[in-house]
This record gives C-alpha cells, sequence and structure tokens, in this order.
C-alpha cells in the first residue's frame, strides 16, 4: 500500500473519530485476548467438548512451548450487542506459521498453505462477511500450523467493521513488510552504487566493504517481507544466515577502516569468528542433535559482541569526525545499537513479536555513509578546483617573474653589448682612423706632403671609417656580404692601379664566431692583405677564393696575388698585426709566398 | 643633357658637386639649394632629370624631399648622399622613393658614371645592402612588422640577382653569370629598389590604417 493512500486513510479516521455520531463505532472494535488452545490436529473444527486450555494472547511459542511444532487450534469468543450490513473484519498484527481463521464455523481465510514454511509473522486481515455474525456471542477459530524448526506465534485478535480496523492493517502493513522492502532496495542500490565508485579506487577497501555490506543487508532483510523461500529453505536460509554475519565481518573491517585503524590480530580474529559462525549456522540447520543446536545458540550470543564492537570502533570515529558527519554517524550506530537492543530484549525476553526496527536500522548508516561519500567526492572536487586555480595563479606568478628576469637580463645584455661594442669602436678608432689622421696630421705640419699625398691620406683615413661602419652592419654571422662589402669598397682602387680581382666565392656556412667584433677583426686583415697587394706585390690580379676545406672544420679566405712574393721587411708591423688578430678571433693564419705570387689564407673555424 | 638638382647643406660640397657637373658637357645643373625650403620653392614648378640630397639637412630631413619628389615626379632619379653609405641611411631614403646613393667624397669620374648609370636605368648597390634587401622582402619578415605583406614580392631573377650582389659579385660578373648585359643587371636593382618603396608605401598606409589615420 501506498504511504500517501495510508495518511489518507489515517486522516479519514481520525476524521471520522472527531465526529460524535462515530464513537459508536469506535467502541464497536475489540481487542480480544482471552482464548483456548487446543494441541494436535483434528479432521475439522474441535468440538466444544475437546479438552481445551485457557490462553492469552499473543501467544509467542518461543516462550510457551519452545520444542512443540506441528497443528494446534485457537477458540475466541466474543459478544456483538447488534449486526449491521457493514462487514466486520478480523485483524491479527503477526501470526505464525501458518493460520486459518474461522468464524461460526465458516472458513473466512488463511495466511498461505499449511505445510509450508512461512518467514516472519506477518500482520493477517480477514474480512468476515456481515451474514456470518449474529447478535449475542460469536466463535472464532484459529486453525496454526507450526513447522518443524520454527515457533508458532498468534498475537492478540482485533475484531472490528472493516473500515474501522482496515488502516491499521494497512498501516502495520507498511511497517512490517513494504518498509523493509524499500529499505531492502535502498540497502541494494546503495551498496551496488558504493562498490561500483570501489572499483574505480580500489585502494579504498573501506568502499568496497562498505557495498557488500549493503547487499548482504539488503538480502538479510528479504526475511522480512518475502513471503515463502524463493529457494528450498535449506539453501535460502543458509544464503539468509551468511549474509548475516557476512555483513557483520565485513561491518567490522569497514568500521576499522573508516576509524583509520590498523588492527591486524582483530581483523583476523573477526574473519575466525566468521568461519566458525557460518559453520555453526549451517551445522545448526543440518543438524538434528541437541547438543549442536545448544552450542549454536550459546556462541550466538557472540553476535552481540562483535555488533557491540564494530558499532563502538564506528560511534568512536564517527565523533571524531567534523559536526555533520559526527552527527549523522553517531545517530546512525545509536539507531542501530537501540533497534537492536530493543529488538533483541522484546524479542528474546518478552516474547514479543511487534514490529521490528532492526529491518531499518540499515536507512541511517547507509544514509550517513552516502553522505560521506558525496561529501569526501565533493570536497575532493573543490579542492581540485581550488589547486587547479592555486596552480594558475602560481604558474602566472612565476611566469610573470621569469619575464621580469628575462627582461632584467635582456637590460643587462644589452648595457653590456652596448659596452663591449663601444669599447670595441673606441679601440678601433684608435687603432685605425686615430692613428692615420694623428700621422697624417703631423705630416701635413711639416708641410712633407704634396695637395695629392694629403688628399690619398685622407681618403684612406674615410675608407678606414668605412670599414668600420661597414663592421657594425648587421650580417647574423654572414660572411660573404662582408667580404663583398670590402670588394665594393676597394673596387675603385683596385681598378685604378690596373689589378683585375678574380672573384671565386662559394657558398660557406653561417659562422657562429662572426660577432661585429670579430668581423672587424676579419675586414683588417684582408685589408691588410689588399693594401699589401696593391702597394708592395706589383701585381696585376688578384683572386679571392673561399670555401669549406676538405674535413669540413675550416671556412677558408685565400688572396692570392701574382706578384712578386711578400717580403718581411716592410714598415711598420702588418703582418704582425694581422697575425694577432687572428689569434684573437681563434683563426689561423698563412702566408705562402712563391716566386709567382703570394697566397694569403684565413682560416675559420665553423 | 641631364639636368641636376642638388641639396647640400654644405657649401663646400655643394660647391664641389656643382664643380663637377659644370665640368661635365652632357651634365647641367637644375638647381643648387642648402634646405628643405628652398629645395621645395624650386621643384615647385617643374623637376630636374636627377635630384641629388643629403639627409641631414638644416630645416628637415632630406627623407621628406625624396618623398614628395618621388610622387610628384615619377620621371625624376632620386640620389642620396652619404657618407658612409651605410644601410640605415641608404635603406631609409630607398624605401622613401630613391634609385640611388653616393658617397659624398666619390672622385669626379665616379659621380659622373653613378649619375648616367642611374640615368640609364640602372641603381648601384653594395653587398650588405643587397644583404638587407633580401632580407625584407622575406615573407613577413619585415623589420618591424611581422605582417605578410601582399605588396610586390622579388621576381625570381630579381632574387637572384640581389643574392649574387649580397655574394660580392659585380654587375659584370653577374651578367656573365646570368647570361645578361650588366645594365639588365643594374636595372633589375632600380626595379628592386623601387619595390621596396612601394613595399614600404603599402606597409605605412596599413599602419595607418591600423592606427585610425586613414
Amino acid at each position: 500500500m501506498k504511504p500517501a493512500r495510508w495518511v489518507l486513510s489515517r486522516l479519514a479516521l481520525v476524521l471520522c473519530l472527531l465526529g460524535g455520531g462515530s464513537l459508536a463505532l469506535a467502541d464497536a472494535v475489540q481487542q480480544l485476548d482471552a482464548a483456548q488452545i487446543l494441541l494436535g490436529d483434528t479432521p475439522g473444527l474441535p468440538p466444544d467438548s475437546a479438552p481445551w486450555q485457557p490462553q492469552t494472547l499473543p501467544d509467542n511459542w518461543n516462550v510457551s512451548r519452545p520444542q512443540v511444532h506441528g497443528y494446534s487450534w485457537y477458540r475466541l469468543r466474543f459478544d456483538l450487542p447488534q449486526v449491521t450490513d457493514d462487514p466486520y473484519a478480523v485483524y491479527l498484527p503477526w501470526l505464525r506459521t501458518i493460520g486459518a481463521v474461522y468464524v461460526n464455523g465458516v472458513l473466512v481465510g488463511r495466511t498461505g498453505e499449511f505445510g509450508n514454511v512461512r518467514f516472519a509473522p506477518r500482520p493477517q486481515y480477514f474480512v468476515i462477511p456481515a451474514r456470518l455474525l449474529h447478535a449475542g456471542i460469536n466463535t472464532l477459530h484459529i486453525r496454526l500450523f507450526v513447522s518443524e524448526g520454527w515457533r508458532g506465534a498468534v498475537s492478540a485478535v482485533t475484531l472490528g467493521p472493516d473500515t474501522l480496523i482496515r488502516p491499521r492493517y494497512e498501516w502495520r502493513y507498511f511497517v512490517q513488510v513494504t518498509g523493509p522492502l524499500l529499505s531492502s532496495a535502498l540497502s541494494a542500490a546503495l551498496g551496488l552504487f558504493i562498490l561500483l565508485l570501489w572499483l574505480g579506487r580500489r585502494h579504498e577497501s573501506m568502499y568496497g566493504y562498505f557495498g557488500l555490506v549493503g547487499l548482504c543487508w539488503a538480502l538479510v532483510m528479504t526475511r522480512y517481507f518475502l513471503g515463502e523461500p524463493p529457494l528450498p529453505n535449506p539453501v535460502w536460509m543458509t544464503l539468509l544466515g551468511g549474509a548475516q554475519i557476512a555483513s557483520n565481518v565485513l561491518l567490522c573491517l569497514f568500521a576499522l577502516r573508516y576509524a583509520g585503524l590498523k588492527w591486524p590480530r582483530v581483523e583476523r580474529a573477526v574473519w575466525i569468528w566468521g568461519a566458525v559462525s557460518l559453520a555453526l549456522y549451517v551445522g545448526e540447520l543440518t543438524s538434528v542433535t541437541q547438543s549442536w543446536g545448544k552450542l549454536a545458540e550459546y556462541w550466538g550470543y557472540s553476535e552481540i559482541i562483535v555488533t557491540a564492537g564494530w558499532l563502538a570502533v564506528l560511534a568512536r570515529a564517527g565523533w571524531r569526525r567534523a559536526l555533520p558527519e559526527r552527527l549523522l554517524v553517531t545517530l546512525a550506530v545509536a539507531f542501530i545499537g537501540g533497534t537492536m537492543v530493543r529488538d533483541t530484549i522484546a524479542g528474546r525476553l518478552f516474547g514479543a513479536l511487534d514490529f521490528l526496527y532492526y529491518p531499518y536500522s540499515a536507512l541511517p548508516i547507509s544514509i550517513a555513509i552516502g553522505w560521506v561519500l558525496a561529501d569526501r567526492f565533493v570536497r575532493s572536487l573543490n579542492e581540485s578546483e581550488h589547486l587547479n586555480a592555486h596552480l594558475e595563479a602560481r604558474v602566472g606568478e612565476k611566469h610573470a617573474e621569469l619575464e621580469e628576469n628575462y627582461r632584467r637580463m635582456h637590460e643587462l645584455e644589452g648595457q653590456r653589448a652596448v659596452a663591449a661594442e663601444r669599447q670595441r669602436i673606441m679601440s678601433d678608432m684608435h687603432d685605425g682612423v686615430g692613428g692615420q689622421l694623428i700621422s697624417t696630421l703631423s705630416l701635413v705640419e711639416q708641410g712633407e706632403l704634396s695637395q695629392a699625398e694629403v688628399a690619398a691620406a685622407l681618403r684612406e683615413c674615410l675608407d678606414d671609417l668605412r670599414l668600420t661602419i661597414d663592421s657594425l652592419e648587421p650580417t647574423e654571422h654572414d660572411l660573404l656580404p662582408v667580404l663583398g662589402n670590402l670588394r665594393y669598397r676597394l673596387d675603385e682602387r683596385l681598378k685604378k692601379q690596373g689589378i683585375d680581382l678574380d672573384w671565386q666565392v662559394n657558398d660557406i656556412p653561417k659562422l657562429s664566431c662572426l660577432t661585429p667584433q670579430n668581423v672587424m677583426h676579419v675586414l683588417r686583415i684582408l685589408q691588410e692583405a689588399f693594401s699589401n697587394v696593391m702597394q708592395h706585390a706589383r701585381a696585376n690580379q688578384v683572386r679571392v677564393e673561399t670555401g669549406v676545406d676538405p674535413l669540413g672544420e675550416n671556412v677558408y679566405i685565400r688572396v692570392r696575388d701574382n706578384g712578386t712574393g711578400f717580403t718581411e721587411d716592410r714598415p711598420g708591423h702588418g703582418l704582425a698585426n694581422m697575425r694577432r688578430r687572428a689569434q684573437v678571433i681563434g683563426a689561423q693564419l698563412r702566408v705562402e709566398p712563391s716566386p709567382t705570387g703570394t697566397t694569403l689564407s684565413l682560416l675559420l673555424p665553423v | 643633357m641631364t639636368t641636376i638638382m642638388v641639396v647640400e647643406d654644405d657649401p663646400v660640397f655643394l660647391n664641389r658637386f656643382c664643380r663637377i657637373i659644370a665640368a661635365d658637357p652632357e651634365l647641367a645643373l637644375f638647381a643648387a639649394v642648402p634646405d628643405c625650403a628652398s629645395a621645395r620653392q624650386a621643384l615647385a614648378k617643374s623637376a630636374p632629370d636627377v635630384l641629388l640630397t643629403d639627409l641631414g639637412l638644416t630645416d628637415g630631413s632630406g627623407i621628406s624631399i625624396i618623398r614628395e619628389t618621388s610622387q610628384r615626379y615619377p620621371g625624376t632619379d632620386i640620389m642620396v648622399v652619404t657618407v658612409f653609405g651605410d644601410e640605415e641611411h641608404v635603406l631609409a631614403a630607398i624605401e622613401a622613393g630613391a634609385t640611388g646613393y653616393i658617397l659624398k667624397d666619390s672622385i669626379p669620374e665616379a659621380f659622373v658614371g653613378l649619375v648616367k648609370q642611374l640615368r640609364a636605368g640602372g641603381s648601384p648597390i653594395s653587398p650588405i645592402i643587397a644583404r638587407q634587401l633580401l632580407n625584407r622582402f622575406k615573407p613577413g619578415a619585415a623589420p618591424g612588422n611581422p605582417r605578410q605583406s601582399p605588396e610586390p614580392a622579388l621576381s625570381g631573377r630579381e632574387s637572384e640577382v640581389l643574392s649574387l650582389i649580397a655574394k660580392g659579385f659585380s654587375f659584370g660578373e653577374i651578367a656573365r653569370l646570368l647570361g645578361v648585359s650588366p645594365h639588365t643587371v643594374t636595372t633589375h636593382v632600380k626595379k628592386i629598389y623601387q619595390k621596396l618603396a612601394v613595399h614600404s608605401r603599402g606597409e605605412a598606409v596599413y599602419e595607418a590604417g591600423k592606427m585610425g589615420l586613414i
């Protein structure tokens, strides 16, 4: 029955009770607890003359006759002041295992096939047609069958108009059957979900254990809503008992993980307990010996210890968590503990078979653990997002820092480069045009130069200056344009002297050593070489070659003339300067004089 | 007869150029002025065949004179006068529309030779400038402007000529290597210069457009 409908019917009942005229109806509901019992079967309804014994209801055979099974009869009498056309009904909150109800000798219904096993005592409800009743004393018989190994139970009987007591039955049915069904389904679903989660995160065995617990609970709870076992009884009972034991073992392991406790000995003990429990349980089911059963019964108390153990561990661990989790877990533990104690005391000590809370104990703990999981999930997502944002910020910071560093380095580099270039130009001016200007000036002052000589000297100064300028042009480590420019500068003068230039340059790789400073050195060396050719060699042909030597280690620049050969005994220190410059740039300078001309080679490392 | 105008703020050199022009029967002086203002005045009505200008003038840069003249009088060949023939000055002048440059201290024969070469459609070029031009025309490699320019690219022959010049070969040698006349080589160079000017104008327009000036 749907809860909504139940609420409506309850509401209807309350309204009914509030209305003045229905008070009489409410009075019509009778609670029958005085009965007679007749053990043993009879072919039909037992006669009044049979040896009936008085018996108060509820009658729990667990207490009143634990070893008895088979058929028996209950007889109840009730007084009806008048009979209306409205149907009556009889309602038993619980009955075990199979029962049939007769009113005034006529069967009004039964709870199942006689001879079968029935699980939990379920609420029973039978409608009594109005024609079966009469004013005055009526008789109600209950035929009870208790299967072997089970204990019979008959609750007090409620009797009254159908419309009045049906809601009670329906509420009872919801709480006792539908509720556990929902609880079991929820438990199974949550268990499966958590197991799937665990499959993705195997190292968090806590979730694996709890997922299995959920499935075990779902199985155990079937006993509260499944009327008949879906498998042969011993198999099904073994399964249920096994699930019950397994759930306890798994809960112990789960509780330890949840509490972060590493107690390998306790875990081993729990496993052993589980194995022994299972063995005894199966033994009890299959064995007929009394001693075995007794042993199993005593051992059964150990379950209380185990359960109390994991409840305690869970409660302690839950209590240490932050507030919402603490509240949820400790409340769930308290609920489980409370229902267990309550159900055990009610069942064992007082024999009450009023409805059990235990089937609902899975709900709060499932909600609590579900909440813990969801909370962790959300928190880890938030954390990872936060971490990402943090990382991004850090990366941004580092990036800015690096950029700043780079900028500073770049600035320093620039300053350094400017300083180096300044230094180079200074020294070049000093060596070159400066010196030339001074010597020209002194010669002019002494009046020793003709106008043409002054012009030539000054032109040389200018050429020298242009050489410096050329060395400043961006060359990108490319030697050929540098050589070309030198040629371009010298062409006019070579032509004037009647020297034919044979330009035989081949492509050469870019030279990493070709910094502006080194370009200057190369230019000066070659300038010196050309001026030697023009001034001293008396040549009419110069050949310039470039290329890579066969080993590929050096780039060569060769200046070959067809003059009278190179002489060292000239004024100045031309050759010495050339060698010094070659050394500075890590190049080799070779001068090979011969009667047919001189070859000057400059070898630059690739 | 080739008419020449000289813009030069140094009176010594102005005189020197005037003398060289006067000495050659094929050349005639159109005007000789010391600054931008008088140059503009001289160019107000008509233009010479060849304009010779220094860059650093007292009342402005020769670049503006070059730009104005090359746009108003496309028939005029413009040469920039430079002390060192360095890349920075020469390229700026070429970008403004010059098609030749001349060293300030050039001997008269060289001066006359260059003017005549220019009139004949040829331009001088140094290897280092050739190399810079190759870089300029490399797609998207224009300095200070990473934009891929759609403006005239070099023809295969033109870049061949440029790269040979960059290796130091003379026009004569290049002509032999390519099997053309030396004159053809120099006209290639002039065309390259003109392309660079167009190229630069295009970039200037593009930049101006970007800055919202046009």
